[in-house]
């Protein structure tokens, strides 16, 4: 006979309900992740391009020392920068995110600012508002924006 | 029949454990499972990790347990021992390692945990998984798993209580009277939260569980005392200075250089702030790391409320209620030392907390409260055990309100372990980004100047951690994550 309180009631399944809802999950990917099913832990196959979208210093270093150009374009999947594919160098996605730090990152590992991208690179720091980046970049020279195109605009 | 209520286990008839009790148990490895898939995936930390891992490097044996018995502010040679024994039995794969000893300490400290639940039927077991999603979920959890240097000595501590109080709860004996003594001994000179054992032993037995006699308490008090006058007579150690951290007071977090000038007159006003915030972080996650945030933000328009803080605080306070109101009815009684078995987990967490509290009255973090996290659920779980063997005898009206406030805490504390896995998550990131900038820092210690082998051995853990894949946090739970789940630390 079961004891009145052993009856399960609404109040039993109330507490119940999501932790076990959690661990039947919890089982489905551990058991997934035994056959390379790993939604929570994806690999990491973003390019160089995508890595400084995701301001990811450590996936931009471990590319640049598996041999990786640090200034080849690179197509970023839709959803990281816009919502559409964008081809772009890592310098100039670096700009884009107004983080100077990263734009510093990407020239100590040798991104190049030189003569044929600065004036891009500086429109892009002018198109996001990034100042303090477009003073990084510019060096002082003035740069006219007029007729130049970059995908922030 | 299975008795309504389950009893200590000294010198009464409690059931033997059963197929329930098993499953509490299988419940708890499983999570351990759950977790570990994290933490495998997780670089060692640099910040107070690297400059031990380089300190188990150079010195020997001796050398660090003479340092950190005599050398200091801290007394902790027991710490450095066992790291020193792990990382030369690793011959090399110190990762390895200690992931090893992080596991079985988790797995330690769940199970252990799931003992103290005492499921012996149907209606323990239902209330349990909502006990582990409080301990997964509450605040001071994550910091047992997302920081190691390279143990996490909080989880260690953790797991020494709780093997306390499981002794407490025992048939008891000579041998369960020696062992609470020796288990105080290794948590004290491991680190100084390790005083809590005894809090933990004494507390029990003031709650009338006996598995710890009053012989083992004795000699735990003995020991406890005798920790003190080593430590300030004996060794004329010192206590952490006013400047000794960073830490949150009010809206904001203090400099720790700024701390002398602030409070330098009168620090006891400080160190009282410090402890009333961390015995209320426990009880309502506000505030975090000594800052009122959710507050500020209520108030201010300067700080956004967030929607997990909102899930943070109200399920928390709601708990809280729920064990304040189990709590004041008994207050009377328990001030009589009249505790019934089923009320002691809860005279436990209470006087474990406050005991907590007072040993953060340095600084504020979350890990120094990470004890009363621990045995907060436990409180939780044995207030709900209680309302459930209790519900046939409510009207509707108390049983339907019943249902949504643990339904809607079910949901709170539910959302926050997920959210663990963002924690985890994100940590794992942070951790693998910050050994980017690792030659800056060995360029400032000086790190390899007097010995290459060293900067070499820095540069290996370096060049494993970079090669561990970890895809952005954000790639996984999008915008969902930094806005439901704690952003802490």
């Amino acid at each position: 006979m079961t004891h009145t309180s052993e009856r399960v009631t609404a109040l039993h399944l109330a507490l119940i309900a999501l932790p076990l809802l959690l661990m039947v999950v919890t089982v489905v990917l551990l058991v997934g992740s035994l056959f390379d099913w790993n939604p929570l832990w994806p690999r990491d196959d973003f390019n160089m391009s995508e890595q400084a979208a995701l301001k990811n210093r450590a996936g931009i270093l471990e590319r640049l020392e598996n041999g990786e150009n640090p200034n080849l374009a690179r197509v970023v999947r839709a959803g990281l920068i816009r919502s559409h594919p964008m081809t772009v160098t890592p310098i100039e996605v670096a700009v884009a995110t107004r983080e100077t730090w990263l734009v510093q990152f990407m020239l100590d590992h040798g991104a190049l600012v030189t003569d044929e991208n600065r004036e891009r690179l500086v429109c892009i720091a002018r198109d996001v508002g990034a100042n303090d980046v477009e003073q990084m970049i510019s060096q002082g020279k003035l740069v006219d924006c007029i007729g130049i195109q970059t995908p922030w605009k | 029949m299975i008795p309504a209520r389950a009893t200590s286990f000294a010198g009464s008839s409690v059931p033997a454990a059963n197929a329930w009790t098993w499953a509490a148990y299988g419940w708890a490895l499983l999570v351990t499972l759950g977790l570990s898939y994290f933490l495998v995936r997780m670089p060692f930390q640099v910040s107070d990790n690297i400059g031990n891992l380089l300190q188990l490097h150079q010195k020997s044996l001796g050398d660090l347990l003479y340092t950190y018995s005599f050398g200091g502010t801290y007394l902790r040679p027991l710490l450095w021992g066992f790291m020193k024994v792990v990382f030369d039995v690793s011959h090399g794969h110190y990762f390895l390692a200690f992931k090893a000893v992080e596991i079985v300490q988790l797995f330690l400290l769940l199970s252990l945990f799931a003992r103290l639940l005492m499921v012996r039927s149907r209606v323990d077991f239902l209330a349990a998984p909502f006990a582990f999603t409080v301990l997964l979920g509450i605040h001071t959890f994550g910091g047992f798993l997302w920081e190691a240097y390279p143990i996490n000595t909080f989880m260690t501590i953790a797991v020494f209580v709780l093997a306390v109080l499981n002794l407490a709860e025992s048939r008891g004996g000579l041998i369960v009277d020696a062992v609470a003594p020796v288990l105080l001994v290794a948590a004290m000179f491991m680190v100084e939260s390790g005083l809590l054992v005894w809090v933990a032993t004494a507390a029990a037995y003031l709650a009338g569980a006996r598995g710890v006699s009053r012989r083992g308490l004795t000699a735990s008090t003995a020991v406890f005392v005798g920790y003190f006058v080593l430590r300030f007579v004996v060794l004329g150690g010192g206590t952490p200075g006013l400047d000794e951290r960073s830490t949150g007071y009010g809206f904001s977090v203090v400099d720790r250089f700024d701390l002398p000038g602030r409070f330098g007159e009168n620090p006891s006003w400080f160190y009282f702030t410090n402890v009333v915030s961390a015995f209320a972080s426990v009880l309502f996650a506000e505030p975090r790391y000594g800052v009122w945030e959710f507050s500020r933000a209520l108030i201010t328009d300067a700080h956004e409320l967030a929607p997990w803080m909102i899930i943070n605080v109200v399920t928390s306070t709601l708990t809280t209620l729920l064990i304040v109101g189990y709590t004041l009815r008994r207050v009377p009684k328990w001030l009589r030392l009249n505790v019934d078995p089923d009320d002691r987990l809860v005279v436990v967490f209470w006087a474990l907390t406050l005991a907590n509290a007072v040993i953060s009255y340095a600084y504020c973090k979350d890990q120094i409260v990470s004890v009363a996290g621990v045995v907060y659920p436990l409180a939780a779980f044995g207030v709900v055990r209680h309302l459930l063997r209790r519900s046939p005898a409510f009207g509707f009206v108390v049983r339907t309100a019943l249902v949504g406030i643990l339904l809607l805490a079910s949901a709170g504390w539910a959302v926050r372990t997920c959210g663990l896995c963002y924690t985890l998550h994100a940590a794992a990131y942070r951790h693998r980004n910050d050994w980017v900038d690792i030659e800056k820092w060995m360029h400032d210690a000086r790190v390899g100047e007097h010995d290459p082998a060293d900067a070499e051995f820095v540069r290996g853990i370096r060049r494993d951690a970079l090669r561990m894949q970890v895809p952005p946090p954000v790639t996984v739970y999008g915008r969902f994550g930094s806005r439901y789940f704690d952003q802490h630390p």
